[in-house]
């Protein structure tokens, strides 16, 4: 009887002690925030072929060999926050064109201005404050064969998960 | 009755430990529209060039060329059969989308200087176009340049001639 007393006790303080271990490691949530969507803005359908676009995360102007007629091509801009100096991964999951005539892809994004990740799932730290902005950028590409008013949207996931 | 309640207290402990695990390994996703608009770039699919007309050998004074087409002659003798014209394009663009038209005026012929460019858009009030100015397109597309100005004539122009008027109309998307 005083055995099996003995061998409660310690299962239960095993628990315990699991349960206090895993809160003291448990991480804050992570929030995503899009400040930013990429745009393109108003792009030329080509006379013939296909023509590309590219919008760098580093802010500098666009690039390529398409013409854009309206708007300023603009990166994408996201605030990360979690744990301070958490390492966290960053990944870029379901990536779709919108259409068959449409390509996006290429895509890099800058951690707070500095280092350009251009490899997915990349991993970079939070700062003190537990956060870090993304500058997104990419290609796209498209062909003549794009109707005016059609409605093509470009879409893409970012993941952020802890390391 | 104090075993079994030891046992519930290590599953239910057991339970939360796998939901705290599991809660700190969720990653957490931003879906993410990409902004574009496709467009054909502006195409101009009529244009009638602002002309002098036929005028009556030596005369000096002004050619009004309004932007609706009424020409009024000033001490100048106009012939009948080939009578100034304003300048008339007709452009296709995005419905609704905003531009920028700007009217640079070139060389004319020996006798004749252009005065300040008038402009009427989609048949509004005429404006000064001599620099930059804004309109857009209508909810169809479609942006009609009405384009006037006045001549002037000092009596040396080219007999037997057809006066040649050089300027160009620049549109741009904002």
């Amino acid at each position: 009887m005083i055995v099996v007393k003995r061998l409660q006790f310690i299962l239960v303080l095993v628990v315990l002690v699991t349960i206090l271990t895993e809160i003291k490691s448990a991480h804050a949530t992570i929030t995503i925030t899009e400040n930013t969507p990429i745009n393109f803005g108003t792009v030329q359908i080509p006379d013939t072929g296909s023509q590309h676009i590219i919008i760098s995360p580093d802010g500098s102007a666009y690039s390529g060999t398409g013409e854009v007629l309206a708007g300023v091509p603009i990166r994408g801009e996201f605030t990360v926050t979690g744990d301070a100096n958490a390492a966290v991964s960053i990944d870029i999951n379901n990536i779709a064109s919108g259409s068959s005539e449409v390509t996006f892809d290429q895509i890099k994004i800058v951690y707070n201005d500095g280092a350009v990740l251009e490899a997915f799932p990349a991993s970079v730290t939070l700062s003190n404050e537990g956060s870090a902005t993304l500058y997104l950028g990419g290609r796209i590409t498209f062909t003549n064969n794009i109707s005016v008013g059609e409605e093509i949207v470009p879409s893409y996931t970012l993941v952020i998960d802890y390391e | 009755m104090k075993k079994s309640s030891s046992i519930k207290l290590a599953v239910a402990a057991l339970s939360l430990t796998s939901v705290l695990a599991a809660g700190a390994a969720n990653a957490v996703e931003s879906s993410a529209e990409v902004g574009i608009y496709f467009d054909y770039a502006t195409q101009e699919t009529s244009a009638t060039a602002l002309t002098v007309g036929i005028v009556q050998p030596g005369d000096a004074g002004t050619i009004a060329v309004a932007t609706d087409g009424t020409v009024t002659p000033t001490d100048v003798t106009m012939l009948d059969d080939s009578p100034a014209t304003q300048h008339i394009t007709t452009l296709e663009g995005m419905p609704g989308a905003a531009v920028d038209v700007t009217v640079d005026l070139g060389d004319a012929d020996a006798g004749i200087s252009m005065g300040t460019p008038v402009c009427s858009f989609n048949s509004t009030s005429d404006v000064d176009c001599s620099s930059t100015v804004a309109t857009a397109f209508d909810s169809n597309g479609d942006l009609v340049i009405d384009l006037g100005m006045t001549l002037t004539l000092d009596g040396n122009q080219t007999p037997a001639t057809e006066p040649e008027l050089e300027y160009t109309i620049d549109i741009t998307y904002q």
